[in-house]
């Protein structure tokens, strides 16, 4: 019989693990590349308007302005997948694709107001939720299904085609079952079933984070599990993971686990489960870190971000301005909050 | 051209007759040169005894009892289904014989080694007593060989033959069900007509015949059924033994070895979960498989794959070894 491959080895070869899963700094290194080339977009576009605005007249948007907006927009799409209805899968591929669209492209090429939509388009579509394109743009005002189509191959090739995505609710689903199995002397099944739907919750947080990126979908679901009720998951986790319990069930877990880890070798078997039950709520509680601290701009900081962008994407719109300016001074803040507002 | 080699083909070579002035003439030839002739040259030249063949140098010596009925156009055809046929006379081992495939894979060889040698006249001494040797060596085995197959070859006809006159007889006894059921229903329309004329309850008189007709088909019916159940049991072996072999190997992945059997929980029947509950009563979803069980084992797996997987460390190693 040919070797076994482990449930971990059958993630590391899912495109997940495979491209869009980094170290901080890749994803940090990512960033700042990202935005340079967003700047130098930037530059282009203002070189071809040499002659009638000056280069350092518009103001470029940083790496964490990039993100704000990023996040802003990502929440957008739980409420406009909220009215359409859509399960939460969809959502939350939605979520995911946009922000790995721009982990390849910067907010300064693309604007993530029309981003977003195709997202969610492509998502329904590709979690077999189908809404067909004259339908969807119908209920979203300002849009024709060309609009939305149009950036849809954009998005494709910068996904690099990869549209499977493994979310942490189905994880979540798991350990809400093997709670009741490992804790069931301790716990009520009703009282576990608030902590899982408080942490399904706190999962929607956790896809605007960074820790999609860091954390695969289990340890995810944890740390949302833990930030609930750090007692019980932290019980669970030892019952699970530790060894020298003389319960024979437990005695049996552990065997699971060796074999999970594949270098185990019997003679060391406890020293290395135990350092594998503290390596598994380091890493959870490394990611409950991760989802504490998401980004959730406010909408008067997202507005003021999106109007850099808008001059980014479109310096001529300076021209425009400035001729207002020179026919009507108050009328200046007026035109732009007017725009502003139609473009959100 | 193309012209003259079709009529070549009709004709005799012999006599030059045509095939179209007699339509019913037949081609034999003789193992010996595999020479063609129409049947009435074979009887003229060959029924007071062997004689050489007529081709022009040719010369070997034929006899009228081993001509043949030439089944392939292609002589060459004809001429290596007679060789195969007798050395697999011979070389008739089957891969039970054997210990491993390898060998018999060889044994296979060797055989179609000596077909081809003999089809195309190379080493033919050495190869003829080869198979002399071999013949001698193995005398009994080929004979238990040759006696086997021949069992398994009736057997086989046995079972078409009886399957085949099943088949006729619920055929015919279709039929007569089916001309039977006419006659009746015109009877019994009839019928009520008469009885309508002598008495009075309609209904009464409609069911007592109706119930007459239903008990004189339904003994054809019976008969039906028997065919039909022995029809299917006859056929029922042969799925059987399908089923067996297709549920012992294993599925074929596409990773590279199979998955991890040994699972990380135990699976507990039962959950709490008033989501899935609700589900376990609705029809549409049982009726179309659906169980529970299912949901709950692949939402389990799901929750430990990847639950190993350090990113941090992992990816950091992988960017030192590239780098």
């Amino acid at each position: 019989m040919s070797q076994r491959v482990t449930f971990d080895e059958l993630y590391r070869r899912s495109t997940q693990y495979r491209k869009w899963s980094f170290t901080k700094e890749e994803l940090l290194n990512k960033r700042i590349q990202i935005n340079s080339k967003g700047c130098a977009k930037v530059d282009e576009r203002l070189n071809q308007l040499k002659d009638q605005i000056e280069p350092n007249s518009i103001e470029k948007v940083t790496i964490d302005e990039e993100l704000k907006l990023i996040s802003f927009h990502s929440r957008r799409i739980g409420m406009l997948a909220k009215h359409f209805n859509m399960p939460s899968q969809v959502r939350a591929t939605a979520i995911s694709f946009l922000r790995k669209f721009y982990l390849v492209n910067s907010v300064m090429e693309y604007h993530p107001k029309l981003v977003l939509l195709t997202c969610l388009f492509l998502a329904a579509k590709s979690e077999n939720y189908f809404i067909s394109i004259n339908s969807f743009s119908k209920r979203i005002p300002k849009t024709t299904p060309e609009s939305i189509l149009s950036l849809e191959f954009e998005i494709l090739q910068s996904l690099e085609f990869t549209l499977l995505t493994h979310h942490p609710f189905r994880p979540l689903y798991g350990f809400f079952f093997d709670l009741q199995d490992v804790l069931k002397d301790e716990m009520k099944p009703n009282e576990l079933g608030k902590i899982y739907d408080d942490a399904r919750k706190l999962i929607d947080e956790a896809l605007i984070s960074d820790a999609v990126y860091h954390f695969t979908p289990p340890q995810i679901a944890l740390a949302c599990l833990k930030e609930i009720n750090n007692d019980i998951i932290l019980k669970y986790l030892s019952k699970k993971f530790k060894p020298n319990k003389l319960d024979t069930v437990k005695e049996k877990d552990e065997e699971d686990d060796d074999e999970q880890n594949e270098t185990i070798k019997p003679t060391i078997e406890n020293e290395l489960t135990q350092s594998m039950y503290e390596k598994i709520v380091a890493t959870v509680e490394e990611c409950q870190k991760f989802i504490r601290n998401g980004e959730n701009p406010t909408k008067e900081q997202a507005t003021e971000i999106d109007r850099k962008v808008q001059y980014c994407l479109n310096p001529s719109l300076i021209l425009k301005r400035k001729r207002e300016n020179t026919t009507d001074i108050n009328g200046d803040s007026n035109g732009i909050k007017k725009q502003k507002t139609d473009s959100i | 051209m193309a012209d003259v080699e079709e009529r070549q083909k009709d004709m005799c070579p012999i006599c030059k007759t045509d095939r179209y002035l007699s339509p019913d003439m037949k081609f034999l030839v003789n193992p010996e040169c595999y020479h063609k002739m129409c049947e009435s040259c074979v009887d003229r030249i060959y029924s007071l005894g062997p004689a050489p063949c007529p081709y022009p140098n040719c010369g070997k010596t034929l006899r009228k009892n081993r001509f043949k009925l030439q089944i392939f156009d292609d002589i060459l055809v004809e001429k290596e289904i007679d060789i195969r046929n007798r050395i697999l006379s011979i070389y008739n081992k089957i891969q039970d014989d054997f210990d491993d495939l390898q060998s018999y894979n060889s044994y296979l060889e060797e055989v179609e080694e000596m077909i081809f040698n003999l089809m195309n006249g190379i080493d033919i001494v050495n190869t003829e007593t080869k198979l002399k040797q071999y013949k001698e060596e193995n005398l009994q085995k080929i004979d238990l060989n040759n006696n086997n197959r021949e069992k398994e070859f009736e057997d086989f006809k046995k079972r078409e033959e009886f399957e085949k006159n099943l088949k006729i007889q619920k055929l015919q006894l279709e039929r007569q069900i089916e001309i039977e059921e006419k006659q009746l229903n015109e009877l019994a329309k009839k019928e009520i007509l008469n009885k309508l004329t002598t008495s009075n309850d309609i209904n009464q008189t409609i069911s007592q015949v109706k119930a007459s007709v239903l008990k004189k088909s339904s003994a054809r019916r019976k008969q039906l059924k028997e065919i039909m159940t022995s029809l299917q049991n006859s056929n029922n072996p042969q799925q059987e033994q399908h089923q067996e072999s297709s549920s012992s190997s294993i599925p074929f992945t596409p990773f590279n070895g199979d998955r991890e059997l040994k699972q990380n929980f135990n699976k507990l029947s039962n959950y709490y979960d008033p989501f899935i509950d609700e589900l376990k009563l609705k029809k549409d979803y049982i009726a179309a498989g659906w169980k529970s069980e299912l949901v709950y084992e692949r939402i389990l797996n799901e929750a430990f794959i990847g639950i190993g997987c350090f990113i941090q460390d992992e990816k950091k190693n992988s960017i030192l070894l590239s780098s």
